[in-house]
């Protein structure tokens, strides 16, 4: 670090001589920064079916995003959260999903298929970043 | 450099019960809101971008060009890949580890892969639309944190939160920028952003962690095939998140599992 700036250690380390890594926080090395998250459904998504998630942004720049995918009424999956991509052909169901952005938007792509052609429904979060991803 | 306005204090700031200090996010009650609305605590780490950079490679027409970027930490650490585009599919969409297709660059994909001390991201002649010289490009960024075990803790689980709309809070910028005017981007943390605060971190063979968290937290994980001594780290999407656990079934003890387990709250 140069003459100024801000270090506070985890509890348990010496802030005047622990690693970088064992900091809460310094200013040598910036944080992920969030601006912006939210939560949604898709509902009665066919089997061989596929949709498209839209959230529109404001930062100017294509951002960092994540997304996470929850199966709510599959045979195989369970009522879980999964990271994005994801790609599973279980016994009965299979999902693939990703996640990518523009200038303007994030995208969540869900398509499935199962065994008995039925419907499913999901809920998605997503994390918008102001950090890039495209620098 | 470092900038508390006015107010700052006690409004959205807290010492620990024992010592350290808390900054909550722009309108919740430090002393009250439940810990995934803060911004920082001296009680957990925030995870730290190490670097952030753009590399590129050409699509061959046999074979394969390798990235490798040598980060030296000397340690596992977590990372992040975005295919940003290339010459031919053109740059306005960027994929968090898939290709324009949707082919995945995680362990499935065999695409990416960190050792200790570099991360290589391998370009074959299928790769993306699989046309010959075409220029690929990609971020990486590359955490300064470890996989080092941190044991759940919870200050605070409730969801209530503050109610105040004042401009205040804290607001520390990256080194070489003015706090006063820089860009939101080139600040190290600001009470007006989420951050990412890592509940528990670690290492298993096993098949679950528990978080104790109550409900579905962000997470980020990524394997290696130790059974086979492999050295390499690789993204992994397998695993699920329950209300109360992390579940790795069905890799086995083979795989050692790392995993972050942030205070971000998904339902």
């Amino acid at each position: 670090m140069g003459d100024y700036g801000i270090r506070i250690s985890k509890e348990g380390n010496d802030v005047k001589t622990c690693a970088d890594k064992d900091c809460v926080i310094t200013s040598k090395y910036p944080t992920l920064k969030g601006t912006l998250s939210g939560l949604g459904s898709i509902s009665g998504l066919a089997s061989g079916g596929s949709t498209v998630i839209t959230i529109n942004h404001s930062l100017g720049y294509i951002p960092f995003v994540k997304a996470l995918l929850n199966p709510t009424n599959s045979i195989d999956f369970g009522n879980v959260y999964y990271q994005l991509p994801i790609w599973i052909d279980d016994v009965e169901d299979h999902l693939y999903s990703r996640v990518y952005a523009t200038a303007t938007q994030i995208k969540i792509y869900v398509e499935q298929w199962n065994a008995h052609g039925n419907t499913r429904n999901y809920n998605y979060k997503y994390f918008i970043f102001i950090d890039k991803a495209k620098l | 450099m470092t900038e508390f306005s006015s107010d700052f204090y006690p409004e959205n700031f807290k010492y620990m019960a024992d010592y350290g200090a808390s900054v909550s996010q722009k309108g919740y009650d430090v002393k009250t809101c439940a810990d995934r609305f803060l911004v920082y605590s001296s009680a957990w780490k925030n995870l730290k971008i190490f670097t952030a950079v753009e590399v590129s490679a050409t699509i061959p027409a046999s074979g394969t060009n390798t990235i490798t970027i040598n980060h030296n930490l000397g340690y596992y650490a977590p990372f992040f890949v975005i295919y940003t585009g290339s010459s031919t599919v053109g740059r306005a969409n960027s994929y968090f580890f898939t290709d324009s297709f949707g082919y995945s660059l995680d362990y499935f994909g065999d695409t990416i892969r960190q050792s200790a001390n570099t991360l290589v991201i391998d370009v074959d002649s299928t790769f993306d639309d699989a046309t010959p010289g075409a220029t690929v490009y990609f971020t990486v960024y590359i955490f300064l944190d470890d996989f080092a075990s941190i044991s759940a803790k919870n200050v605070n689980t409730d969801t209530a939160s503050g109610a105040s709309s004042n401009d205040y809070g804290l607001r520390i910028s990256k080194d070489g920028f003015d706090v006063k005017t820089c860009a939101d981007i080139d600040c190290v943390l600001s009470s007006s952003f989420f951050n990412q605060i890592i509940h528990m971190s670690g290492a298993t063979t096993g098949d679950t962690v528990t978080h104790s968290l109550g409900y579905y937290p962000n997470f980020f994980t990524f394997s290696r095939y130790s059974g086979i001594g492999e050295t390499f780290i690789y993204y992994e999407t397998y695993p699920w998140a329950t209300s109360s656990i992390i579940d790795f079934t069905g890799m086995g003890a083979d795989y050692t599992k790392y995993y972050l387990i942030f205070k971000d709250k998904l339902n």
